[in-house]
C-alpha cells in the first residue's frame, strides 16, 4: 500500500509524487486503480503526466540545459598532456616518485616505475587563456565555451567499474544510469524518439558493455537506446526484408482497430499500449530523419570532418548528438572510443602515439560539436560533458616499455559547455605532479549533481525506493559546482 | 555458541600429517641468482639426503597471484601444472628459493607437489606465497600455501628474498580445492600461526589481538515489529459466503477487511479468463485449448481443482516457479564486468533450483541446501549444486594490482545481502558501513551475520563418487607421470639455448661486471648485488628469444616431445562434473573484524557469527561436532537451522508473501525484499501471520501454499472493477478484486513457442542455451558469443537460456526481464514504443506469426472461421460478434496489402499478418 508518510513525502517533494507512484504501481497494482490515482493527482497540479513515463515532468527548479550530450573518452584520457599541464614533472623526469607520494593506487603500477613528463606544449588558449595542449587544436578554439574540471576523482582505477561510476555513480553495475534518471526525473521533450540514445564508437564496445547505459532498477523504458547511422537507426525499427510498407501500416492499424475494439477507452494501461503503437509509427519516420545526415549542408560536415578521416565516424557520432537533441531527445551518450585498449584513450604502452591518434578522431567534431550548437543558439540550452572514465599517472608505466601512463582516478580533468556553464573557466587544481586532485576535489558524484542541477534537477529529491532504500544517483554525497555555472 | 579456534590445529594436522614436521619447523628463505633448477622439486629430490627443497619462484613483471595461481582445473592435477607451466613464460626471470627448517628438518613431500610460487609486488609490505599440492587422502587435491609477509625498501623489492624472513611471519593458509578462482580466497583464514611458539609449546598461539564486539540490546520499540517477533496467530474470523457456507480462512481475512470497508468480493472471473490465469501463473504457459474447452463447459470447483492439480503436477511448474526465483537470487551464467568471464557450471543451480520445486522440496530444507548442503550429514552430492547461491552475484576479475582483503570483503557482503534480502525480507547489507539508518540492526549484525561466512570460499563441488573421482585422479596421475619426462627433455633443449645465448651476451661485459657476477651473492658488496641484478636481467634471453636461438635439431627434438605430449594430453581422462558451489576452509574460520565505516584498514573489534540482534534467541545457537559433515565450520549450517527453527518465522512470512504476489501482482507486504520500516507494511497483517504459520504447520510445503491461494475466492476474482469498487479500493489494497498483469518475458517467448508448437519440451537442463544474435546486438558486448550448435535447443524455455550479466536478450529485455545485476522482487511492466516495435517487427516474433498463421490453415476452415481459430488459440478465448468482425477487416486489408504491393509475396502471408496482430493484442499481451 501507499504509505501516509509517504504519501506526504510525494506532495512534499513537489512533482515527484506522481513518479513514486508509477515506480510503486506500474509494476502490478492494476492500470485501473492508476488511472484513478492519476486522474485524481491531475486536479492537484494541473500538469497532465497521465500513465505515459516518458511524459515531460516538471523539474525541481528552472532548468538552464533541456538536454545533455555526453562525450565519452573511454580509456582515461591523460589530463597531464591535455589540459593539465605539470613543469615540475620536466624536473623529475625519469626519476621515482618522492617518499611522499609512496603508495599510490593504480593498477599496474609498480614503486619502480618513473615519473613521466609530458611531452606536449601547452598554451594559453582564446581569451580566458585556459591552458590546452597541442594535442588539441580545435578544442582550443573552444577553450572560452568550457568549464575545465582540473580536479576530478573517482574510486577505482579499474575500466569497468570506473566506467560504472562515470554513468551511475557506484563502482558496481546493476544501478541506474545517468541518462535513465534524467528520463525519469524529466520525461522526454519528444514524443518520436527515445529520451536517452547511445552512439556506440565504431570500434566495439566498452568494458562496462550495456550496464553503462542501463536503466538498472528503474523501469527498462527508461535504458539508452542504440541508435545508428543509416535507415534503420534502431533495433526493430522497420520489418524485416519481405514486409512491404503497405503490408506494415495494414498491420500497424489493424492492431490499433482490434485493441481499440477489445478494450475501453477509460483504461489508462491499455490506452498507453495503444499510444505506444502509435508511438512506434512515429519512431519510424522520426528515428531516421534524426541520422539524416544529408539533410546538413557541407559546411556542416566539413566543420565536423564528416567524410575525411580519421573523423568521420565520430564527427557522424557527434552531428547525430546535435540533430538528436534539436528533436527533443533528452540525453545523448557518444562513446568516442571502445572495443581494444589501443582504440581507446587507454596509453599503458606508448601515450603520444596513442593519444595523438585518439585526439586527431575526436578533437576536431568534439570542437565543432559546440561551435555548431552555440550558432544555431543551442549551446544555452544543451550541456556537453567530455571526459574519460579516470586520467592516468604522471609515472610512466614500465611494463608497458616506459612510454605509456597507467589508470588515474585519484587527479583529472573533464569539461563542460554550455547549458548555463560559465565558459571559459578551470576550476580546481590537481597537485604538483597531478597526481592527486587537492584543490576544490570534485567527485564524479559533484559532476553528475551538477549536471542534475543545470537539468532542472535536485540530486536529492531524485530518488527511487529499491529495495529498502531510496536509492539517488549521486548516493550519499554529491554537491554541486556553483563557481562553474554562469 | 562458541566456534572455537583452537581446534582448527589438530585436525590440520590430521589432514596433513604427511606435511606435520613442516609445520612446525621454523622456515627459512633466501634466493641466489641464475641458477638453472627445475620448475618443481619432485619427491624425490626431497627424499634425499639433500637437505634443502628447492623451489622455482617467478618473479617478474605484472606478476600478479592470478596470473600464478591455478587456473580452471576441473579437479584435474594434470591441467593445473600446465596452467601454471604457461603463464611461466610470460614472466620474468626465475629465481631460486630454497626452504630449509633451522632445526635441521625438511620438507617432508609425500603426496605432495608445489604447484607455484609467487609475491605480490609493488608493496613496502610484501606478501609472497608459495602453493603446494598435498593428497589428503581424500583422492582429492588439496591446496596448502605458505605465506610470508615482509617489510621491504620498495625500491630493492629483489631484496625480499635476499635476506632470511622472520620466520614468526610465516602463516599457512589452507585453500581449496581445485576450480576456486583465488580473488575469492579467504583471506587470514587462519590467524598468523605463530611458529617460534607452537614449535616452543606445541600449540600454536592464536590470539585475536583485539576486544570482543559488546552486543548491546537494540531499541526495545523498534525490535519490537512483527518482522523480528515470532507469529502472532490470531483465530480466523467466522466470515460467511451467500450461502451461508463458512469461507476458508485466506478469503475469510479477506473478506472480514473488505466487510470493514463496507466492501465485498468482486464476482469470480469468466472461465476463460480464469483458466488462463491459472495456468499462467502456475506454469508459465497458456492453457492447453482443452482445458479451456473442459473448463468453460463445466466451470466447476472440481474442475478447476482438478485442472490446477495437473498444473502443479506438470513439468512446466517447476521451471516456472524456478525462474521467479531465480530473479531473486540474481542468477547469471556469467560474472559481469568486463571480463564477463562464463560460469560453466553455474546451470547446475538452476536445474537444482526447478528439480527443488517440481519436487515441492520442502523449503526449510531448500533454504538449508543452499546455505549448508555441504554440511548436512549424510547428504547426496545432488544437492550441492544449492550452494552456488551465495555466489550468484556479478564479481569482476581482473588484472593489476589486487586488493585481495577488500576483494573478499566484497565477495561477502554479496552473500550477506543476498542471504538476508532473498529469505530474510531485510536488507542487512546496508549496514555494512554504519548502523542500519532505518532497521534496528546495528552496524554490528552485519559483521556477525558475514562471520557465519568468514571461513566459507568459492569452490568447485566435486560431484562424482569417490570411487570415479580416486580412478580419474590415477588416470590423470599416470599420464601427467608420463608428460613429465617429455617436458624436462624440451625444457633441457630450451635451457641449452638459453645458455648458448648468455655466454654470448656475457662475452660483451667487461671485467669488473663479470667478476661481480661471478662472485658468491653474499659476498657481494651492496654495489655489487645492484650491478649484478640488472647484468642479470639483460643476460637472461626473453622467451621469443630463445625460440629463435633453436637450431634445426632443436627444433627436431621438441617436435617429437611435442608429438608424445600430444597424445598424452588427448588421453587425458574428461573432467568430472563440478558444481559452483562454496564450502569452508576447515574446521575453525577466521576471526571477524567489525570494519569501521566498512574500511578494512579499520578492524575495530571482533565479532562472534550471531543472528541479528533485534530476533529473540540470536545468540542460542549450537552446533555439536558430530553433526556437521566435512571439514567445516558448520557456521552455515547453524545460520540455516537458525533461519528454519523456532523462534521467529520471518522466513516463512517472507517465502508465503512472494507466492501471494505471483498470484495477486503484489504481496501482502508490497515491498518483498524488504519487510523493514522503509518497505511495506502488510495490508493483511493477521492474513500474512496465519498463512506463515500454517505454511510452517504443514510442512514448508510450496506446492500446498499454491492450492489454497488460487481455490481462494479472492484469486478466483474478476479484474474488472464493477460499481464503487474503484472509488472504494483504488489501489487495490483490499484485494477487492484480481490484478491485471502483463506477461512477463518469459511468458511472451514461451508462451508464443507453445501456441506455435515448436516449444522444445524435450530440453530439459544442461548449460545455458546461447541463440544466435544478430551482430548490431552483438556490437554492445565485448566477449565473445558462442551460440549453441544444437539448434533445437533455440527453442527451449525461456529459464534454460543463457543469462549474460552483460547482454539481456532482444525481447526478453523489452519486456523488462531483469538485468540479474541486482536482486529483483517484482518485476517491472513497462509500456512504451520500443517495446511495441519488437512486437511489430522483430524477425523472431513475426516467424512465430507465420507459423501460427500455417496452423490456421490445416483445418480447411473457411476465412472467417480460420480467423476465429487462430484469435481463440492465442487468446484463449472466443472472438465476440465486434471481434469477429475486426478480424475479417484486417485480414481483408493484409489481403489488400499484399496485392498491392505486387511484390510477389504469397496471398497466404495474410494469415502471418493476422497472427501478428493477434500476439499484439491486449488478449494475449495481457493476464486478466
Amino acid at each position: 500500500m501507499i504509505d501516509e508518510r509517504l504519501f506526504r513525502e510525494h506532495v512534499a517533494h513537489h512533482g515527484l509524487n506522481r513518479r513514486r507512484m508509477l515506480e510503486r504501481t506500474a509494476s502490478g497494482f492494476g492500470s485501473l486503480a492508476l488511472a484513478y490515482l492519476m486522474n485524481q493527482s491531475q486536479a492537484a497540479d494541473g500538469s497532465d503526466s497521465g500513465i505515459d513515463p516518458l511524459a515531460p515532468k516538471p523539474t525541481h527548479h528552472p532548468a538552464r540545459a533541456k538536454a545533455c550530450i555526453m562525450l565519452f573518452m573511454c580509456g582515461g584520457p591523460s589530463q597531464i598532456d591535455l589540459f593539465d599541464p605539470k613543469p615540475t614533472l620536466t624536473k623529475y623526469d625519469g626519476q621515482r616518485l618522492p617518499k611522499s607520494f609512496r603508495g599510490i593506487e593504480t593498477q599496474f603500477l609498480r614503486d619502480t616505475d618513473v615519473i613521466m613528463s609530458s611531452r606536449r606544449k601547452f598554451a594559453k588558449r582564446g581569451q580566458s587563456g585556459i591552458e590546452i595542449s597541442d594535442f588539441l587544436p580545435h578544442t582550443a578554439t573552444i577553450a572560452d565555451d568550457i568549464a575545465v574540471i582540473r580536479s576530478c576523482h573517482s574510486d577505482s582505477f579499474i575500466h569497468e567499474t570506473a566506467q560504472y561510476q562515470l554513468m551511475s555513480g557506484r563502482i558496481v553495475g546493476g544501478h541506474p544510469s545517468l541518462g535513465s534518471w534524467l528520463g525519469y526525473g524529466l520525461g522526454c521533450e519528444t514524443r518520436d524518439l527515445p529520451s536517452y540514445v547511445v552512439l556506440l564508437s565504431k570500434f566495439g564496445a566498452t568494458e562496462a558493455g550495456k550496464p553503462l547505459w542501463s536503466s538498472g532498477y528503474l523501469p527498462v523504458v527508461y535504458d539508452g537506446t542504440v541508435f545508428r547511422g543509416g535507415q534503420r537507426p534502431l533495433d526493430n525499427l522497420a520489418p524485416p526484408p519481405g514486409i512491404s510498407a503497405q503490408r506494415q501500416q495494414a498491420i500497424l492499424r489493424n492492431v490499433l482497430d482490434l485493441n481499440r475494439a477489445t478494450s475501453s477507452a477509460e483504461d489508462t494501461e491499455l490506452s498507453a499500449r495503444i499510444a505506444s503503437y502509435e508511438l512506434a509509427f512515429r519512431m519510424q519516420s522520426a528515428a531516421p530523419d534524426a541520422v539524416d545526415l544529408a539533410r546538413e549542408s557541407a559546411e556542416t560536415l566539413a566543420l565536423y570532418g564528416v567524410n575525411e578521416e580519421p573523423t568521420d565516424h565520430f564527427a557522424r557520432q557527434c552531428l547525430m548528438a546535435r540533430r538528436l537533441v534539436e528533436r527533443g531527445v533528452r540525453f545523448v551518450l557518444v562513446l568516442a572510443s571502445g572495443g581494444s585498449s589501443e582504440n581507446q584513450w587507454d596509453a599503458h604502452s606508448d601515450l603520444e602515439e596513442n593519444h595523438g591518434r585518439m585526439a586527431g578522431l575526436t578533437d576536431k567534431p568534439t570542437a565543432a560539436l559546440v561551435k555548431d550548437l552555440k550558432r544555431r543558439g543551442m549551446l544555452d540550452e544543451t550541456l556537453v560533458v567530455w571526459g574519460g572514465e579516470f586520467g592516468r599517472t604522471p609515472l610512466s608505466e614500465g611494463k608497458g616499455g616506459g612510454k605509456g601512463r597507467d589508470h588515474n582516478p585519484h587527479g583529472y580533468s573533464m569539461w563542460l559547455a554550455g547549458g548555463g556553464v560559465k565558459g571559459g573557466t578551470t576550476y580546481g587544481a590537481t597537485d604538483e605532479i597531478g597526481l592527486y586532485a587537492v584543490e576544490k576535489k570534485t567527485h564524479v558524484r559533484d559532476i553528475h549533481a551538477t549536471i542534475l542541477h543545470t537539468m532542472g534537477l535536485d540530486h536529492h529529491k531524485l530518488e527511487v525506493l529499491h529495495d529498502g532504500r531510496f536509492e539517488r544517483l549521486t548516493d550519499i554525497g554529491g554537491h554541486v559546482i556553483e563557481e562553474i555555472l554562469a | 555458541m562458541r566456534f572455537d579456534h583452537l581446534s582448527i590445529l589438530p585436525a590440520a594436522q590430521a589432514r596433513f600429517r604427511s606435511l606435520a614436521p613442516c609445520l612446525v619447523c621454523l622456515l627459512v628463505c633466501f634466493c641466489r641468482l641464475g641458477a638453472d633448477l627445475p620448475v618443481a622439486a619432485s619427491s624425490d629430490d626431497a627424499a634425499g639426503t639433500e637437505p634443502t627443497l628447492r623451489m622455482t619462484l617467478y618473479r617478474g613483471p605484472g606478476t600478479t597471484d592470478r596470473d600464478l595461481g591455478p587456473k580452471t582445473c576441473d579437479g584435474d592435477p594434470a591441467s593445473e601444472w600446465i596452467a601454471t607451466g604457461l603463464t611461466r613464460t610470460t614472466l620474468g626471470p626465475p629465481f631460486e628459493f630454497v626452504f630449509e627448517s633451522l632445526d635441521g628438518r625438511t620438507l617432508e613431500l609425500a603426496g605432495v607437489r608445489i604447484l607455484s610460487a609467487s609475491a605480490a609486488s609493488g608493496r613496502r609490505l610484501a606478501d609472497f606465497e608459495i602453493r603446494i599440492e598435498s593428497d589428503s587422502g581424500s583422492g582429492i587435491y588439496d591446496t596448502i600455501a605458505y605465506r610470508g609477509r615482509q617489510e621491504i625498501d620498495p625500491r630493492e623489492q629483489s631484496h625480499l628474498f635476499d635476506k632470511p624472513i622472520a620466520a614468526a611471519r610465516f602463516q599457512w593458509v589452507l585453500l581449496s580445492n581445485h576450480g576456486d578462482r583465488n580473488e575469492f580466497r579467504v583471506n587470514e583464514i587462519l590467524p598468523i600461526f605463530d611458529a617460534a611458539e607452537t614449535a616452543a609449546t606445541g600449540t600454536p598461539k592464536i590470539a585475536p589481538k583485539m576486544p570482543a564486539i559488546e552486543v548491546r540490546p537494540v531499541d526495545a520499540e523498534a525490535a519490537s515489529k512483527y518482522v523480528y517477533r515470532p507469529l502472532k496467530v490470531e483465530p480466523v474470523p467466522d466470515m460467511k459466503d451467500e450461502t451461508g457456507e463458512r469461507l476458508a480462512p485466506i478469503d475469510a481475512w479477506l473478506a472480514k477487511s473488505l466487510a470493514d470497508a463496507e466492501m465485498s468480493f468482486s464476482p469470480q472471473a469468466d472461465p476463460e479468463s480464469l483458466i488462463r490465469r491459472l495456468a499462467l501463473n502456475l506454469t508459465g504457459l497458456p492453457p492447453s485449448a482443452q482445458d479451456v474447452a473442459r473448463f468453460r463447459s463445466d466451470p466447476s470447483d472440481k474442475t478447476y481443482a482438478e485442472i490446477a492439480e495437473s498444473y502443479l503436477e506438470s513439468r512446466f511448474y517447476g521451471e516456472n516457479q524456478a525462474r521467479r526465483w531465480l530473479d531473486v537470487v540474481r542468477y547469471a551464467d556469467t560474472d559481469g564486468y568486463a571480463a564477463d568471464g562464463l560460469r560453466a557450471d553455474a546451470w547446475r543451480y538452476r536445474d537444482y533450483v526447478i528439480a527443488a520445486f517440481d519436487s515441492d522440496k520442502p523449503f526449510d530444507r531448500f533454504l538449508t541446501e543452499q546455505l549448508a548442503a555441504d554440511e548436512l550429514p549424510g547428504a547426496s552430492p545432488e544437492i550441492l549444486p544449492a550452494l552456488g547461491m551465495a555466489r550468484l552475484g556479478p564479481f569482476r576479475t581482473n588484472s593489476g594490482n589486487q586488493n585481495l582483503e577488500r576483494n573478499r570483503q566484497e565477495l561477502v557482503t554479496e552473500m550477506v545481502s543476498n542471504v538476508s534480502l532473498s529469505f530474510l525480507g531485510l536488507t542487512i547489507g546496508c549496514a555494512r558501513c554504519h548502523d542500519h539508518k532505518i532497521d534496528p540492526i546495528p552496524q554490528a549484525d552485519y559483521y556477525r551475520f558475514a562471520a557465519f561466512f568468514a571461513a566459507t570460499e568459492p569452490a568447485a563441488m566435486p560431484l562424482a563418487s569417490p570411487a570415479r573421482q580416486s580412478v580419474h585422479k590415477a588416470k590423470s596421475d599416470e599420464i601427467r607421470t608420463a608428460m613429465e619426462p617429455h617436458e624436462a627433455k624440451i625444457q633441457a633443449v630450451r635451457d641449452r639455448a638459453a645458455h648458448r645465448l648468455r655466454e654470448i651476451r656475457k662475452k660483451t661485459l667487461d671485467g669488473s661486471t663479470l667478476a661481480a657476477l661471478e662472485k658468491p651473492f653474499d659476498q657481494r658488496t651492496d654495489a655489487e648485488t645492484a650491478l649484478a641484478k640488472v647484468v642479470e636481467l639483460e643476460l637472461q634471453p626473453k622467451e621469443p628469444e630463445i625460440t629463435a636461438a633453436l637450431t634445426r635439431e632443436d627444433k627436431a627434438e621438441i617436435a617429437a616431445e611435442e608429438a608424445i605430449l600430444k597424445t598424452l594430453r588427448a588421453a587425458r581422462p574428461a573432467p568430472l562434473p563440478t558444481a559452483w558451489g562454496m564450502k569452508d576452509a576447515g574446521r575453525a574460520a577466521p576471526v571477524t573484524y567489525l570494519l569501521h565505516r566498512g574500511d578494512i584498514e579499520r578492524k575495530s573489534g571482533v565479532v562472534e557469527p550471531r543472528p541479528p540482534t533485534a530476533f529473540p534467541f540470536a545468540d542460542a545457537l549450537q552446533i555439536r561436532s558430530g553433526e556437521v559433515a566435512g571439514k567445516s565450520t558448520g557456521r552455515r549450517l547453524a545460520l540455516a537451522r537458525w533461519m528454519t527453527g523456532p523462534g521467529h518465522a520471518q522466513v516463512a512470512r517472507v517465502i508465503v508473501n512472494r507466492i501471494w504476489q505471483q498470484h495477486f501482482g503484489r504481496g501482502i507486504v508490497g515491498t518483498p525484499n524488504n519487510f523493514g520500516d522503509l518497505g511495506d507494511d502488510p495490508t493483511h497483517p493477521e492474513l500474512l501471520e496465519w498463512l506463515a504459520d500454517d505454511f510452517v504447520r504443514n510442512g514448508w510445503s510450496i506446492k500446498r501454499l499454491h492450492r489454497q491461494i488460487v481455490m481462494s475466492r479472492a484469486f478466483r476474482q474478476t479484474s474488472e472493477a464493477e460499481g464503487t469498487t474503484l472509488d472504494n479500493d483504488p489501489l487495490n489494497e483490499l484485494f477487492s478484486r484480481q490484478n491485471r498483469r502483463r506477461l512477463t518475458a518469459e511468458e511472451l517467448r514461451d508462451g508464443m513457442l507453445s501456441l506455435t508448437g515448436e516449444l522444445n519440451v524435450l530440453h530439459r537442463g544442461g548449460p545455458g542455451v546461447a541463440p544466435e544474435l544478430p551482430p548490431e546486438v552483438l556490437q554492445r558486448l565485448k566477449t565473445a558469443w558462442r551460440p549453441t550448435s544444437d539448434k533445437r535447443a533455440a527453442f527451449a524455455r525461456s529459464v534454460y537460456l543463457l543469462v549474460d550479466r552483460n547482454l539481456v536478450l532482444p525481447i526478453l529485455e523489452e519486456f523488462d526481464q531483469p538485468d540479474s545485476m541486482t536482486s529483483c522482487a517484482r518485476r517491472n511492466q513497462s509500456t512504451h514504443a520500443l517495446q511495441s516495435l519488437a512486437m511489430l517487427n522483430h524477425p523472431w516474433i513475426i516467424d512465430r506469426a507465420r507459423v501460427l498463421g500455417r496452423l490456421s490453415g490445416r483445418f480447411g476452415f473457411a476465412d472467417d472461421q480460420r480467423a476465429a481459430w487462430l484469435y481463440e488459440h492465442v487468446t484463449g478465448r472466443r472472438p465476440s460478434e465486434s471481434v469477429r468482425r475486426e478480424l475479417a477487416e484486417a485480414l481483408g486489408r493484409s489481403q489488400a496489402a499484399i496485392r498491392e504491393s505486387a511484390d510477389g509475396t504469397a496471398p497466404e502471408e495474410a494469415w502471418t499478418d493476422l497472427a501478428l496482430v493477434i500476439v499484439n493484442s491486449v488478449d494475449w499481451l495481457y493476464v486478466e
